[in-house]
């Protein structure tokens, strides 16, 4: 694909966005796990990478701090996965810039 | 209206009891979300018998429960106390609490409390304590909201 498309450059950014997500999860938790080899539809919470209920705080606290959204009670099923965390993240972003 | 609550009115919704109840008061309360409590220290309060022996200095522990019991009030807070839904908040987490300046009998703490963020039946306060201008002790600290007989 080539690189100036704006699916390309779409793609690009999202890749980012998800190691970014991944990175302040892992290390805002401070969780023993490299966070490239947290697969980005892994379930965060029980069998995943067993986080539990007061690890959602925490989480609540990052994605407001490092990306500026803010996570309510009604919008708890993003917790289950990066990928969830992140399409979540963009459309509020998106929202928040009236696009 | 501002709602505020004196000592008598506190052990109406708090489970503790001497000698374990650490506020004199809480104020400016906005339920669920903000409040400031009131705990004097005396030279009377049994602590000062070890904490410490002939130099007393109220302990950074009883600083985080002082703010725990006005946290836990401000986030079960409901107008009916007496009401079949009573609440308790069990102290669930505590974060980066750091201790400024040595607090001593004669001081009156103000706790404030804010809420930060909050997920079901947790919600985390930032808190700052004050005696005068001058801020003793800073962090966080999370409640869990439950049910239960507050006798």
């Amino acid at each position: 694909m080539p690189e100036n498309t704006e699916q390309y450059q779409r793609a690009q950014r999202r890749f980012e966005l998800n190691a970014a997500v991944r990175r302040s999860i892992i290390g805002g938790l401070d969780l023993p796990v490299d966070p490239d080899l947290v697969d980005d539809d892994q379930p965060l919470f029980g069998r995943g990478l067993e986080l539990d209920s007061l690890d959602t705080l925490e989480i609540v606290s990052l994605m407001e701090e490092d990306f500026g959204v803010y996570i309510t009670d009604e919008q708890r099923f993003v917790f289950g996965s990066v990928n969830k965390l992140v399409d979540f993240a963009e459309a509020a972003q998106l929202a928040d810039n009236g696009a | 209206m501002e709602r505020a609550l004196s000592a008598t009115e506190l052990l109406q919704r708090l489970p503790h009891r001497h000698p374990f109840v650490l506020l004199d008061g809480l104020h400016s309360i906005d339920p669920g979300v903000s409040g400031v409590g009131i705990k004097n220290i005396s030279i009377s309060d049994p602590v000062f018998a070890g904490h410490f022996p002939g130099r007393p200095i109220y302990p950074g522990v009883m600083m985080i429960e002082a703010a725990a019991q006005a946290c836990g009030v401000i986030g079960t807070f409901t107008d009916d106390v007496d009401g079949d839904q009573a609440s308790i908040g069990y102290l669930a987490t505590v974060k980066r609490f750091a201790f400024k300046e040595l607090v001593v009998p004669g001081d009156q703490l103000q706790i404030q409390c804010r809420r930060h963020v909050s997920v079901g039946s947790l919600i985390e306060f930032k808190c700052t304590l004050t005696v005068g201008r001058k801020t003793v002790a800073e962090g966080s600290l999370a409640i869990s909201v439950g049910h239960g007989d507050k006798q």
